[in-house]
């Protein structure tokens, strides 16, 4: 499978869509649009107005992406704003200065290449996130894609659910092992397999990060495919009636789930889905098949499970077994393998990529992966369809392009929010602070190999880096005017799903860094052989941490 | 504009409705996009004026969300205490939208009307 | 304050009644408590009856008298507050309600394509509002990906 194809009613309403903003623009050029109006409607459509002025987020959904739209991506990069862009934790991609009057033609030339910015921002139903291996991850259940394809449709311009009381975010995934981090979403979708065989869903409600770190509940723990839209329906039908609207911070469904408890959600949910889910939501295993059918490519070639190129460069070039090591992932179809371009160089902004190194990933993506592309919730870029003997040179052109550093899943694979160097909301920058701990811990990573570590960033409370659910968190603060740094420690967003404890107080941006050199120091110390981070830290509980904060205080 | 005025000089900034590009009140009642050519004043009349100046071209829809900033004037130049406005007067601190800030966006595609 | 139905301007024969209020001759709009308060009266005097019904008020008490009851008028507090919408799917799609089910309060022009998808076929527009903006954007889309109580949907093929 590739990617959806869109048929002529999709890029209908995509065109539609466009003309309508385009409207919206000018009625707020020309005044008969107040900004308090005007602001509801241009988030809807992914305009936001930031710290140094308009941002505009494109939606890339659940991931992919062709080498078609990566060109139009580095096209608008080049022509409408500064020549980058921001790939983002919920796979989108965010543009730092288009001009407002500018966005319509540029929503124009998205619809191009079937794409658009509906729903990234205001409090509708977001882009529906999903496992960035899905389709190649061995361990797959079933393909989640043309599952995520049939939401994003379901909930694209729904007209009981685009002025919900606050964001809703949606992952499914379909393996049992959780890349998508389903236990910290609004709604988490967990493919399953029922004792009978029958596949269905685990339903995950009232997770999130944010102000209010949870991690989720499950409302439901099978729910047979057909009925995913009607019992989708239901929650958001009870979330959209009992909301709360009076309070900002308390208005996620999550607060609901809190204040109302599990089991009385649940039979809110049950007893509304019991009244719709044999009515014209049903049948959306069928609605399924004719979108999976759009899916459609030509299976890749069952090639050698092992090429002799490709062994021969692991064991003569050192170098390249260490890429190999960290980027390169095993691929379902024998002889081919799935490639992570780390966007997080060395001492550089995470995620950020120049309109050129757009161009030469697209190139890329021709050359070695049938010009697919994907975007990670990590802030990576894949090629999710490579033959392994053709990894020696993907190789060689990623390390021309600056995208080949081998450190995905390790401790300088560092999530990072925009922070106060473009947000409007964030109290600290996040972009330094990751290029700082980056380089300082690139050094111990060459030298005593820190193996899986995740290191989150987040500017505000808001949690866009996710800090909550890094194995090390850090949080921008405000003390009393100045940037400070809050650590936490133990969070994760996969199946050892946990929300990360304060170690100390908050620090000053050089002290952030050394705490955290510090607690890298005490894991090394600590470990047993083989031993992750994360599995020290909840061996040996935070004493021996919180100490090593203490004593650089 | 909420914040208090008096206290010390501060300068009114703004985002431009039709880009976006943070801008600052002049003394003749422009906007420019440089904190140089701002006009920092610590007179609670001469503050009154430069917002009513600025709430008249929110009507205008000439900015977006005007304030007022606290600033030090070192020699001329008004320099704002806060980091969060000492960004939004200069860019991004790091990465590339501090190395590409030469690259803005529409300069030379098409020309700028008046404000 | 213009209204909209069945997708042109057209004049308004209800009268909207405060609780304390005497009744006017002809159709009239109350609220949810006043008419529970003087149902059996108000059934039985044969004009046409309207009832205005809250966001938190849940829209399955009306069903006994749906059969009365000729327009539900549900209000949008502000272009946030999209409860109504729900409220009319529900009345629409679950209880079977064929009258006029009226969108009064904060009646934007960039809403009520949604709002004709819900089921509701007037529209009461702020004073300053254009009619025709509002009756030109009644058919924004001309496709939607899911079922609702209109009809622009194709069914999924099963």
């Amino acid at each position: 499978m590739a990617m959806y194809s869109y048929e002529t009613h999709d890029r209908q309403l995509v065109r539609e869509r466009v003309s309508q903003f385009r409207d919206q623009v000018q009625r707020r050029l020309d005044g008969a649009l107040s900004e308090d109006e005007f602001r509801p409607l241009r988030l809807r459509n992914g305009l936001y107005l930031e710290l140094l002025g308009y941002m505009l987020r494109a939606e890339i959904p659940y991931g992919l992406l062709s080498s078609r739209q990566m060109r139009m991506l580095a096209h608008i990069a080049r022509t409408y704003d500064r020549g980058y862009a921001h790939f983002t934790t919920r796979q989108n991609i965010q543009y730092n200065w288009p001009r407002l009057e500018d966005v319509p033609d540029i929503l124009e030339l998205l619809a191009d290449v079937d794409m658009h910015a509906i729903q990234t921002s205001g409090s509708c139903v977001r882009n529906i996130t999903t496992d960035h291996l899905a389709g190649i991850a061995p361990d797959e259940i079933e393909d989640p894609r043309p599952w995520c394809e049939l939401v994003r449709q379901w909930s694209s311009l729904h007209p009981e659910f685009s002025f919900l009381p606050r964001k809703f975010k949606i992952a499914i995934t379909g393996s049992p092992s959780d890349r998508a981090a389903v236990r910290v979403h609004d709604v988490g979708l967990r493919m399953v397999r029922a004792e009978n065989g029958e596949v269905g869903f685990e339903v995950w409600v009232g997770g999130g990060l944010g102000r209010t770190p949870m991690i989720g509940q499950v409302i439901r723990s099978f729910l047979p495919k057909n009925d995913i839209l009607s019992y989708l329906e239901a929650i958001l039908r009870v979330y959209n009636l009992e909301g709360r609207r009076d309070h900002l911070f308390k208005s996620r469904i999550k607060i609901l789930v809190q204040s109302l408890g599990l089991d009385r959600l649940r039979e809110l949910v049950e007893a509304e889905w019991a009244a719709t889910r044999d009515g014209a939501l049903s049948g959306a295993e069928a609605e399924v098949a004719r979108i999976r059918a759009r899916f459609a490519a030509p299976p890749l070639e069952v090639l050698p499970a092992s090429d002799p190129g490709f062994a021969e460069a692991r064991l003569t070039d050192p170098a390249f077994a260490r890429w190999v090591g960290t980027n390169v992932a095993p691929h379902r179809v024998p002889g081919h393998a799935l490639v992570t371009l780390s966007l997080k160089p060395i001492g550089q902004p995470p995620g950020d990529l120049t309109a050129d190194q757009m161009d030469g990933v697209a190139e890329l993506a021709d050359t070695f992966s049938l010009g697919r592309i994907r975007v990670s919730h990590h802030q990576n870029l894949v090629l999710p369809d490579v033959r392994q003997g053709d990894l020696p040179a993907l190789w060689r052109r990623l390390e021309a392009l600056g995208l080949a550093t081998p450190n995905v899943g390790r401790a300088t694979d560092i999530i990072a929010c925009p922070g106060l160097d473009y947000c409007a909301l964030a109290y600290a920058r996040s972009i330094p602070i990751a290029q700082r701990i980056s380089e300082r811990l690139a050094v111990f990573d060459a030298d005593r190999d820190l193996g899986e570590l995740q290191i989150n960033i987040s500017g505000c409370v808001n949690a866009c880096g996710h800090h909550h659910v890094g194995h090390i968190g850090i949080l921008g603060v405000d003390k009393c005017g100045e940037e400070a740094y809050q650590i936490t420690v133990g969070g994760s967003s996969a199946d050892d799903c946990s929300i990360g404890e304060v170690i100390g107080p908050a620090l000053t941006a050089d002290e952030v860094v050394d705490a955290v050199e510090a607690v890298v120091v005490v894991y090394l110390g600590l470990r047993r052989h083989g031993e992750r981070f994360l599995d020290t830290w909840r061996r040996m509980g935070p004493a021996p941490f919180k100490e090593t904060i203490h004593a650089a205080d | 504009m909420a914040r208090r005025m008096g206290d010390g000089p501060r300068v009114v900034t703004a985002n431009r409705l039709r880009d976006g590009v943070v801008v600052y009140l002049t003394g003749s009642g422009e906007w420019t996009e440089d904190i140089c050519g701002a006009t920092a004043t610590d007179d609670p009349d001469h503050q009154q004026r430069l917002a009513a100046r600025a709430a008249a071209d929110v009507s205008a829809r000439v900015v977006v969300g005007p304030y007022a900033v606290p600033v030090a004037v070192e020699g001329s130049t008004p320099r704002p205490l806060s980091r969060r406005e000492r960004i939004r007067a200069g860019g991004p601190t790091v990465g590339l939208g501090a190395t590409l800030r030469g690259a803005i966006p529409g300069v030379g595609r098409r020309q700028d009307g008046h404000v | 304050m213009p209204l909209i139905k069945n997708g042109a301007l057209a004049d308004d024969p209800w009268t909207t009644v405060d609780d304390a209020e005497p009744l006017p001759p002809g159709p009239v709009i109350l609220s949810l408590r006043r008419f529970q308060a003087e149902r059996e009266r108000l059934r039985g005097l044969g004009v046409p009856l309207g009832l205005r019904l809250g966001n938190a008020e849940p829209v399955a008490v009306l069903v006994p008298d749906l059969d009365a009851v000729r327009l539900v008028a549900l209000e949008f507090p502000s272009l946030a507050d999209g409860r109504a919408f729900s409220q009319a799917r529900l009345l629409r799609e679950r209880h079977g309600f064929r009258g006029e089910l009226r969108a009064t309060g904060a009646v934007l022009r960039d809403q009520v394509f949604f709002m004709k998808r819900c089921g509701f076929d007037s529209f009461v527009l702020p004073a300053d509002r254009d009619p025709g903006e509002a009756i030109a954007a009644l058919t924004e889309f001309s496709v939607a990906y899911q079922p609702a109580a209109d009809s622009l949907h194709r069914p999924f093929r099963t």
